[in-house]
């Protein structure tokens, strides 16, 4: 069996990103450049939001960390779903920004067969740093390496990880709020009214959706759910004082049969839906906003950084990212009357 | 028998009786009301069948509400929620109750249109019910319909309700399918729902609609009642003719119908009606006429003579009644047949229609015997006439099997006043007269006068007549019965009746009055009368003489009428007897006058079982040929061969002669007056069946018991 340190992926289109992990595990290769992970039949662009007119800026370069003088490179152990792809992808560009002269990266699908094997064989290490892509990255880590630093990204719901837990940091999964908010309205400028509803979990993200809200000029109305049959619920009862309605990863109060029922009373009801998945675009959504791998990769860069080097002291508990990868259902656009536009997808980043 | 008489008036046409209009619209209307309640039946079924698919449709639909439904089990706000499901469950009258239910299938709650029901009327789910419901968590369709029509035409749709939750990375995994999550059951929740009010609004629709088409059937029958009326107005202006015709009156007039089925009716009448008349119009003939000669017969002659007579009467004027007798006829249709004697009858009646006018009225009376009525003529103007008569006949010749033969005729005339005589007596008068012209020497025209000796032959007779008619009408006649021996057995099982006519003098034989009563017509009814009397005394002796046979003497009056055979038929029945018990003799000259009506008049009365005999055998027109053609059973050899028997040695080869032939012809012989002990030796010794005389017994009152008669004649067997 190919051992699972070496098993990135089967697409051919992450060959690259592979080729790259390879070298940051000690294997021969040059070194990749960063990786814009988009559908080859998609249209691609990055758009300043402050002004539309000028020209793309280009992918921000990664920003290398403060070197550390030390005598040996960083262990740093990259747990990682190889069933889910955005994780598969995440991992590949966290490696690759991962400097090969400052970190020995280790790659780890844990679905692989000998993934405890592997992970079993890291123990040893003295200063070794877990980076978990995805929340059952996490548990995989919690059990198979104790207390060791871990540094994840690709949680939506990462509220009981840090739970009195000090040696955990994360990785932002949802694009800024006013990033999403500022993309959407440009999509749609009738957005007047949007409808938010996320769990006991994530009232936090209340406070910026409204503060967002508030700056775009938009009233928000937002409920508090228990469970996906009161989402249902009380999205019926939005649905009609709305024009849009936003989706937040929260799976404590979604399920797969009330995303198809909302989504599809939303398309009746012509209520635009921004998802934060673009599979749900298939289900009628208008449009989708979720992080880019790069950005995510980044953001966990920076953190392994300053978590190897000591450097906790401030460091957020959780990381925000940057930029957004939107993308319309241009079907649905029309359907709902929005104005005319091609199936595309694009990239938005926060000013510096 | 005329048409009149066999169109027998029918019976009046029962009122109220049937109507074939209202027949037919009721027929109609069943039909129509048969359908409607077939059509009204499949509607009911139709509309329960549709109203419950369509509710179960809905329940489907309502389904969908089911999570809302649930909403006490998961919203935070949960008063919100009840408030929001009665103003569902007030929305559709179909739904009677929502029902939740704890997992373990304790009721938490449940609301009809009136509100929260209180707690004491919550029901547990069943655990089966709860193992179904909770296998729907997640299942499509993910609720239970179940129906209960016999609890008043019900739903129950219930199903569970649950919460589901991405785990894991699903939502970046997210694709729709293949999610992983977890499923947390809250509960149940059941709707009823009750259609029983679509199904009421419905029937109440159906009746109103029931109603409106009774009436309009109702007022399709009256409708279509007088319409058919109409219609078939001119099949009942055919009722009043069809009356007319079935009283006999056959000149009616049908009237014409527009309508082409109806004319085909009244066409097919017409035709009948036609053919009735020409049936009629033959019958009348056949009924008036002689069919031998064409001439009136005696029936159609006595109604125009009764007429005459009350014209003569009414108009104060004189008539005249010829008789006529044949005198040579007899001779002919010895010598040459029967067929000789018709051809004879044919030209004589042809000869008289020629003498007389054309008004007179010319019939034959019977045999060879003719009478004319001559309208309004003198006695002197009669007498012209009968000469013509006898001239005309005097002068044709009639030529038969080279035989050549002149008619000649006797006439008697009976002069026809004013004084109402009846019809009998003119009839008696004339023929009086007319044995007066024979007794003169025939050939010649003799008017019958008063002053002669012939009135008191006429009134010897008119008295016989009155005689007979009260002893009929007293029932004064009586029955002797005289013993026939069988010769070769000695016993006596056979008898004939004799009548007797019962006077103030004592008991007076048949020959006494029996002319008179031939003269007067009244031979019919006397041997009516014996026929009847002797088959009541068959029945009477029955008991004690189950062998007794009767012989009964017909005369040719009775015979040739063609109803015998039904009167003895009737009468046999009527007591009981059998037919072959009686013997109806008649004469020689009967059997052989007319044959072929004779031949037919003996077969039916043969069909009854009744034996027939010739009487008075080799008297008449003697003929052994007759004897091969005659169905007959017995012979009677007449008296005159018998009496002087043992003398005669002519009678004896005679008898024997008779004897002989008879019995090869399949005949049991009978020899009368036989008076004496050597006469019944000849007679056994000439293989003669049967004696009958005063030697075997005189005529009794009573038929002596077998054995009485056995000892008188053990003294007549001859040794």
């Amino acid at each position: 069996m190919k051992p699972s340190s070496l098993h990135i992926g089967t697409l051919a289109r992450r060959a690259l990103a592979i080729t790259a992990l390879l070298t940051v595990a000690g294997c021969a290769g040059p070194r990749p450049a960063p990786v814009e992970d988009m559908p080859p039949t998609m249209e691609t662009e990055t758009i300043p939001l402050e002004d539309e007119a000028s020209p793309a800026p280009p992918v921000a370069a990664p920003q290398i960390p403060d070197r550390v003088p030390e005598p040996s490179p960083h262990e740093v152990v990259v747990l990682f779903a190889n069933d889910v792809p955005g994780h598969t992808d995440v991992a590949a560009q966290i490696a690759a920004l991962l400097p090969d002269d400052a970190y020995r990266v280790s790659l780890v699908d844990i679905r692989a067969a000998d993934s405890a094997t592997a992970v079993e064989a890291l123990q040893d290490r003295a200063e070794l740093v877990t980076v978990a892509v995805g929340l059952s990255a996490v548990e995989f880590a919690r059990a198979r390496l104790g207390e060791r630093p871990i540094v994840f990204c690709q949680v939506f719901n990462y509220r009981d990880l840090l739970r009195g837990n000090e040696s955990i940091w994360g990785v932002h999964s949802i694009p800024p709020l006013a990033l999403q908010l500022q993309a959407w309205q440009s999509v749609d400028p009738s957005l007047r009214r949007v409808g938010l509803i996320v769990g006991n979990a994530h009232t936090q993200w209340l406070d910026d959706a409204r503060e967002a809200a508030t700056r775009a000029g938009i009233e928000i109305r937002t409920e508090v759910s228990a469970s996906d049959r009161e989402t249902l619920y009380l999205f019926k009862r939005l649905a009609p004082q709305i024009d849009g309605f936003w989706l937040l990863p929260d799976n404590t109060i979604l399920s797969p049969a009330v995303l198809e029922q909302m989504l599809r009373y939303a398309l009746s009801h012509n209520v635009s839906v921004l998802v934060f998945n673009e599979n749900l675009l298939d289900w009628g959504a208008l449009m989708s906003a979720s992080g880019t791998p790069t950005n995510i990769a980044q953001g966990v860069r920076d953190v392994v950084a300053r978590v190897v080097t000591g450097r906790t002291e401030g460091l957020p508990a959780m990381t925000p990212l940057s930029e957004v990868s939107l993308q319309v259902n241009a079907g649905v656009a029309r359907r709902l009357g929005k104005q005319a536009l091609p199936d595309s997808s694009w990239v938005v980043r926060e000013p510096d | 028998m005329s048409l009149t008489e066999t169109l027998a008036p029918a019976p009046a046409p029962a009122r109220g009786g049937r109507s074939l209009v209202t027949e037919v619209l009721t027929a109609q209307l069943a039909m129509t009301a048969l359908v409607g309640i077939m059509a009204f039946g499949g509607l009911v079924w139709t509309s329960g069948s549709v109203i419950r698919n369509n509710l179960s449709h809905w329940a489907v639909q309502w389904a969908a509400e089911l999570d809302e439904l649930g909403a006490p089990f998961y919203l935070s706000n949960r008063d919100d929620a009840i408030l929001g499901i009665e103003r569902f469950v007030a929305k559709f009258p179909e739904i009677e109750r929502v029902s939740w239910y704890r997992p373990d299938g304790m009721a938490l709650m449940s609301l009809d249109k009136s509100g929260i029901l209180p707690a004491g009327d919550y029901t547990p789910l069943d655990g089966s019910v709860i193992a179904d419901l909770a296998a729907k968590v997640g299942a499509s369709p993910p609720y239970l319909l179940t129906e209960d029509v016999e609890a008043g035409r019900r739903f129950r749709l219930t199903g569970p309700i649950w919460t589901e939750s991405l785990t894991g990375d699903g939502l970046f995994a997210f694709d729709g399918a293949g999610a992983e999550t977890s499923v947390e059951l809250l509960g149940f929740v059941s709707m009823e729902l009750d259609y029983s009010a679509y199904q009421l609004a419905f029937l109440s629709r159906l009746a109103l609609a029931g109603v409106v088409l009774s009436l309009l059937l109702a007022a399709s029958w009256w409708g279509g009642r007088s319409f058919l009326k109409r219609a078939l107005a001119p099949l009942s202006e055919l009722q009043a003719p069809l009356k007319q015709l079935a009283v006999g009156n056959m000149d009616v007039v049908l009237p014409r119908s527009g309508h082409r089925e109806l004319q085909a009716i009244v066409t097919v009448l017409g035709d009948t009606v036609d053919s009735l008349r020409k049936r009629e119009s033959h019958l009348r003939h056949l009924a008036d006429h002689d069919p031998l000669t064409g001439l009136f017969n005696r029936h159609r002659f006595i109604a125009e003579l009764e007429a005459e007579i009350e014209c003569c009467a009414a108009r104060q004027r004189n008539s005249a009644l010829f008789f006529i007798d044949l005198d040579q006829f007899k001779y002919v249709n010895d010598t040459c047949g029967h067929s000789a004697g018709d051809q004879l009858l044919r030209s004589a009646a042809r000869q008289i229609r020629l003498a007389v006018r054309s008004d007179d009225v010319v019939a034959r009376f019977g045999g060879d015997e003719f009478v004319v009525l001559l309208k309004d003529l003198t006695r002197w103007e009669a007498k012209i006439v009968a000469a013509q008569v006898l001239d005309v006949m005097r002068s044709v010749s009639h030529t038969e099997q080279d035989h050549v033969f002149h008619l000649q005729c006797s006439i008697g005339i009976a002069a026809i006043g004013c004084n109402r005589a009846s019809t009998k007596e003119l009839i008696a008068r004339a023929d009086i007269a007319c044995q007066t012209a024979k007794f003169q020497g025939r050939n010649r025209a003799e008017l019958y006068s008063v002053a002669s000796k012939q009135s008191e032959q006429m009134e010897s007779d008119v008295r016989w007549m009155r005689s007979i008619r009260d002893a009929l009408g007293a029932d004064s006649f009586v029955l002797h019965y005289q013993p026939l021996l069988h010769i070769p057995s000695g016993e006596v099982s056979n008898y004939e009746a004799l009548l007797r006519l019962e006077t103030e003098s004592g008991l007076v034989g048949p020959q006494a009055f029996l002319p008179a009563a031939v003269r007067f017509g009244l031979m019919a009814d006397i041997d009516l009368w014996v026929l009847e009397r002797a088959v009541r005394a068959l029945a009477e002796f029955g008991a004690t003489e189950p062998a007794l046979r009767l012989s009964i003497n017909i005369s040719s009056f009775t015979f040739e009428q063609d109803g015998l055979a039904a009167r003895v038929r009737a009468l046999l029945r009527e007591h009981s007897v059998a037919g072959d018990r009686i013997v109806l003799e008649i004469t020689e000259q009967l059997a052989v006058r007319f044959a072929t009506k004779t031949d037919r008049q003996i077969a039916m009365l043969r069909d009854l079982g009744c034996r027939l005999a010739i009487d008075d055998f080799g008297t008449g027109y003697s003929s052994f040929s007759h004897l091969k053609r005659l169905p007959v059973d017995y012979l009677k050899i007449d008296g005159s061969f018998v009496r002087k028997l043992a003398r005669n040695t002519i009678d004896q080869t005679v008898v024997r002669m008779i004897g002989e032939v008879a019995r090869a012809a399949g005949m049991t012989t009978v020899a009368e007056y036989v008076q004496n002990a050597a006469t019944l030796k000849l007679l056994a010794k000439y293989g003669i069946d049967y004696a009958q005389g005063f030697y075997i017994g005189r005529p009794m009152a009573q038929p002596e018991h077998p054995g009485l008669a056995q000892s008188s004649g053990a003294n007549a067997r001859p040794a």
